[in-house]
């Protein structure tokens, strides 16, 4: 279980590995705390290896959209698998997200 | 009694020794290396000492007149219970049989005479450093302790409190059955039921972010807006954009309440359904096995603000061999030994026609089985609505025989919605609560209710939205209807409707005549047509024209139909 972000430019990339639950709210915390003081304009949440999301994963990520502000472009969710994409589908997180 | 001593810059060494010139010997090396020494000469001695003033070190001479220091330590573990005091047992020839006694009693360590100066140091220097640890350590576990306490009495208040506001409004109903069962002593899920004033069943099944205190707090205001705006005949529309709005100002950005709620109405037998963010829900047919999946559609509550909520609402026609199955994600994520989730599937598996098995028991049991000696993982919280509309308690609110105690006075209020009012709201509740403050007219509260509801309805539909009731007989009709409804509704772009309310006195009688006006813009219809159509359709018999004639004096429709007066007698009963 583990949270990597990387920044380049105004962009910032942060990958979820193993269960993207509470366990690992701090990491994502941090990971998006420093947003505003690089001017981040557009950040992309890589799911690839990411196993299984629960309803305070989608609270994070909630965090994060108010953190980039109302543009649906602005965070982008790549490489869901099945089963995360079903969780999203439930939520109705394509009205908020830009899901790929 | 606290006796865990800060570390201090000067610590105290209790010496016990029979021997004066053993005494004088450790003491002096002692104040040599630092410590302030006390002294006794046996064990009983010592342990009045001991008692008296805690030392930080002791050292304890084996074999003493009175009492020797095998008993004094076990005397002394005794009195610190949790405490820790380092015990330096003074061993040298003849004692040296006792060492498994000193350990046996408590001892931490042992020097040996002739003493010597470094090995003395070392040892009671780590000695105390050990105690100073261990004190850190327990003061630390003691504030958790007296803290834990306190919180555990002010989360049994707090869910006393909670479990009071969320049940305060709950109607129990024989259509409902459910399993909740909270994994801490507060839920993050919540299930609230209550009966409108025109008896329709609205249902409110809602999942929490997280688990425990945090996840429940939001629970009274949502209920409390639930239940408020049932009670006065709300649309399960309105009911959850209110509920939208008020968590969208009162939870943070990672905080949301996924939701359905469920209106049930007998008069139509159409069950509708906003679905906010849970997984699927089945309804049921009982008889013939059908099974339709109701997905989400909309965004959970509390996310984005109601004006960029565009909720979708689902009718569906049932007879009451339907049952609607809800479920929070705690159902579907149940896991067996292997990891594998319950799923839908295994939802599904267990709805069965056979009429001699309950499909709620056996999905229940299936859950069990599944997650096996795992124990439970999440909230989990199964819901059955059972669409029985001959059953229940389906005409609650005819119980209110409360006796009007104000006057029969004259009054006249009026009110005009615009197209763009129309759009946004159903303003029946809120005219016919207006009219109980004015006359308190309580007790009438439900015929006068249905009867503006389906005179403004009538309006509406038929006159300002042209809608044509024949669509009402199609297989799927109610459900087709209602989604050209809000097509034009949608579209609409100008028009108003006009309400007017005149109350007088009736001569020479306790209580009073309501005249009901109504007024539309739209290009009329022929109540005549929509009249016959309502008696030849058996199942709609009881709504509409028919409905509000059986309740008022007269009813006169002019201009077209664009034109109404319906006038309610009421009379107090003795």
């Amino acid at each position: 279980m583990s949270v990597t972000s990387s920044i380049s430019g105004n962009k910032l990339t942060i990958n979820i590995s193993g269960r993207f639950d509470f366990s690992v709210h701090q990491d994502f915390r941090a990971a998006i705390d420093s947003i505003a003081e690089n001017n981040i304009n557009s950040t992309t949440v890589d799911l690839r290896t990411t196993e299984y999301i629960d309803s305070s994963a989608l609270g994070m990520l909630l965090m994060l959209k108010n953190k980039m502000g109302d543009s649906k472009e602005a965070v982008s969710i790549i490489n869901s698998g099945p089963d995360v994409k079903k969780i999203f589908e439930i939520a109705n997180f394509a009205q908020l997200f830009d899901l790929r | 009694m606290n006796t865990v001593t800060a570390p201090t810059t000067k610590a105290t060494a209790l010496v016990v020794d029979d021997s004066m010139s053993q005494r004088l010997l450790l003491g002096h090396m002692l104040e040599e290396l630092g410590y302030n020494v006390t002294t006794a000469n046996n064990g009983e001695l010592a342990l009045e000492q001991f008692k008296k003033e805690r030392p930080d070190i002791i050292f304890m001479d084996i074999e003493m007149p009175v009492m020797d220091g095998i008993d004094a330590v076990r005397a002394m573990r005794k009195i610190l219970g949790d405490d820790f005091i380092p015990i330096i047992f003074v061993t040298g020839g003849a004692s040296e049989k006792y060492l498994d006694d000193c350990i046996e009693v408590g001892g931490d360590d042992f020097i040996r005479k002739p003493f010597n100066a470094t090995i003395l140091s070392a040892k009671t220097r780590s000695l105390l450093r050990i105690k100073e640890l261990y004190d850190e350590q327990i003061i630390q576990k003691r504030k958790i302790e007296a803290f834990m306490a306190i919180e555990g009495q002010e989360q049994e208040t707090a869910a006393m409190l909670n479990e009071n506001i969320v049940k305060a409004g709950f109607m129990e109903s024989p259509n409902i059955r459910a399993e909740l069962s909270p994994m801490a002593m507060f839920n993050g899920d919540i299930l609230l039921c209550s009966y409108t004033p025109a008896n329709k069943l609205n249902v409110l099944l809602g999942d929490f972010t997280g688990h425990g205190i945090t996840a429940s707090v939001a629970a009274a205001p949502a209920s409390e807006i639930f239940y408020g705006m049932t009670a006065k005949g709300f649309g399960i529309r309105e009911i959850t954009e209110e509920i939208n709005t008020k968590l969208n100002k009162l939870l943070p950005p990672n905080m949301f309440l996924a939701a359905t709620l469920v209106c049930l109405d007998r008069e139509t037998h159409n069950i509708s359904t906003i679905t906010c963010g849970l997984p699927d829900h089945f309804l049921f047919n009982k008889e013939l096995g059908e099974i339709k999946t109701l997905v989400s559609n909309n965004l959970p509550l509390g996310i984005v603000p109601s004006k960029d909520l565009d909720l979708t609402e689902e009718h569906t026609e049932v007879t009451s061999q339907h049952r609607l199955f809800m479920f929070t994600d705690g159902v579907i994520e149940t896991e067996n030994a292997a990891g594998e989730p319950f799923d839908f599937d295994g939802v599904k598996a267990c709805l069965t026609t056979d009429q001699d098995i309950d499909s709620f028991d056996a999905v229940l049991a299936a859950l069990e089985k599944h997650q096996g000696s795992q124990g439970q993982q999440d909230d989990i919280t199964c819901v059955r609505l059972t669409c029985d509309f001959d059953h229940g308690k389906w005409d609650i609110h005819e119980d209110i025989k409360k006796v009007v105690t104000m006057e029969p006075s004259n009054w006249k209020v009026s009110s005009t919605m615009d197209y763009n009012t129309l759009k946004r709201l159903n303003p029946v509740p809120a005219m016919v609560n207006s009219l109980m403050e004015i006359q308190g007219l309580l007790p009438f509260r439900e015929s006068i209710f249905l009867v503006i509801t389906e005179l403004f309805v009538n309006s509406l539909d038929h006159g300002l939205l042209g809608l044509d009731s024949s669509l009402k007989d199609s297989p799927d009709g109610f459900a087709k209807f209602f989604e050209l409804k809000q097509e034009r509704l949608d579209n609409l772009t100008t028009g108003d409707i006009k309400l007017i309310f005149s109350h007088q006195p009736q001569e020479g009688g306790d209580g009073g005549i309501l005249t009901i006006r109504i007024q539309d813009t739209g290009n009329g219809f022929d109540e005549q047509a929509v009249y016959s159509e309502i008696l030849d359709n058996q199942l709609y018999s009881g709504r509409g024209i028919k409905l509000i004639r059986q309740l008022c004096e007269s009813l006169e429709y002019s201009d077209g139909g664009r034109k109404a007066v319906a006038v309610f007698n009421w009379k107090n009963e003795e």
